[in-house]
């Protein structure tokens, strides 16, 4: 029952990222948060099939392009977490240096963002805890 | 071993390339004959062409269209007389005299690659030392992320090939902005700028010959890391 109760208290995360290496690292580094149960998905059409539960906190690919206009993106993805629930947390994950485009996401979708490279371990853990229990 | 280097024998005589095969073909990872130019997507950088010296005198073009990077190819002229040798390949070629021993072979071959005085030994072209802080120890880790690897980057590149002849150019920047974390966290860094140049030509669907020529060095290039990962870490890519 003990067990049951700390599953069902912990704060559900997804991680949507088409890159499998990527994908794997985030999960590995939200691993060392014990509050935060990791779900991974390499599309957002997949993570959306799981209606089983909607989560607090989405750790989303910006580009989840596959070249041929029938993958869901980032960006319309946003749009539908936020129809399932408009508080989930956005954090985008992205090698995008257009500082005026991320404005835009921040100042129209709210979400946060996190440049996509190897060493973000702890920067993505404090940001992962900042929205999950502090804001 | 001359490990990751594929030799490719060209040779009119029959004789000749059977007595080179045989002592050849228990020591070097792989031998070819060339009878119907099958090279494409070969990396010129890890081929090494044995020519014998009739070759000389006829047109290479189609070897050099076949070949990626030709220029980077280490040729092994086979002569029987080396003073009337005339060779015109550039800097990466050596004459070797029939009848030769593969102590030959060896001594001339390795001659150029200096990166690796040991003909036996070849230098990695990744370094996992990112992905070792990332593991925190964690050694299950590190094989999965090397596992993931060697599967998704052949698969990656085949879709890229595919693409490349659909003329889909925006699937193959799809791709290559996809695999980039990965090469970036091997730190392969030898092919980080092909990568991303190739990305942009694909992204502007420009320099359509140079994105196809790329794609095809980075097919070999990263196909090589796949198979120093493997043996390393003994993983079968089948």
């Amino acid at each position: 029952m003990g067990i049951l109760r700390s599953i069902q208290s912990k704060k559900k995360v997804f991680v949507i990222d088409d890159n499998p290496m990527y994908r794997t690292m985030v999960q590995n580094e939200l691993a060392q948060i014990a509050e935060v149960d990791v779900q991974v998905f390499a599309s957002a059409e997949e993570s959306l099939q799981e209606t089983g539960c909607i989560p607090s906190l989405v750790v989303l690919d910006l580009y989840l392009d596959d070249g041929s206009n029938s993958v869901m993106s980032g960006h319309d993805a946003i749009d539908k977490f936020r129809e399932l629930n408009e508080n989930i947390a956005v954090l985008l994950v992205s090698g995008e240096r257009n500082e005026a485009l991320l404005q835009d996401y921040k100042d129209y979708r709210g979400v946060d963002f996190i440049t996509k490279e190897n060493h973000i371990g702890e920067k993505l853990q404090a940001l992962v805890k900042d929205h999950l229990f502090i804001k | 071993m001359l490990r990751n280097k594929k030799v490719f024998l060209l040779d009119h005589d029959e004789l000749s390339r059977s007595m080179i095969l045989k002592s050849l073909t228990s020591e070097v990872n792989y031998l070819k004959v060339i009878d119907d130019l099958q090279m494409v997507n070969e990396s010129g950088a890890h081929v090494i062409l044995m020519l014998d010296e009739e070759y000389l005198e006829q047109d290479l073009q189609k070897v050099k269209e076949q070949l990626v990077d030709f220029e980077e190819a280490l040729k092994v002229v086979l002569t029987d007389d080396q003073e009337d040798c005339f060779y015109e390949f550039g800097d990466r070629t050596v004459i070797i005299e029939r009848p030769f021993s593969i102590h030959d072979f060896y001594d001339q071959a390795t001659k150029y690659y200096v990166e690796s005085k040991n003909p036996f030994v070849e230098k990695a072209l990744y370094d996992l030392s990112k992905l070792r802080d990332m593991a925190r120890g964690n050694e299950d880790f590190i094989l999965k992320m090397v596992h993931i690897f060697c599967k998704d980057i052949p698969e990656s590149l085949e879709k890229a090939t595919v693409a490349l002849m659909t003329h889909e150019y925006p699937k193959i920047k799809a791709v290559l902005h996809r695999i980039k974390p990965s090469v970036k966290m091997l730190e392969i860094h030898s092919v980080i700028p092909l990568l991303e140049l190739t990305e942009q030509r694909a992204a502007s669907e420009s320099e359509l010959e140079e994105i196809s020529r790329g794609i095809h060095k980075l097919k070999s290039d990263l196909g090589v890391v796949v198979e120093q990962l493997s043996k390393e870490f003994k993983i079968n890519v089948g």
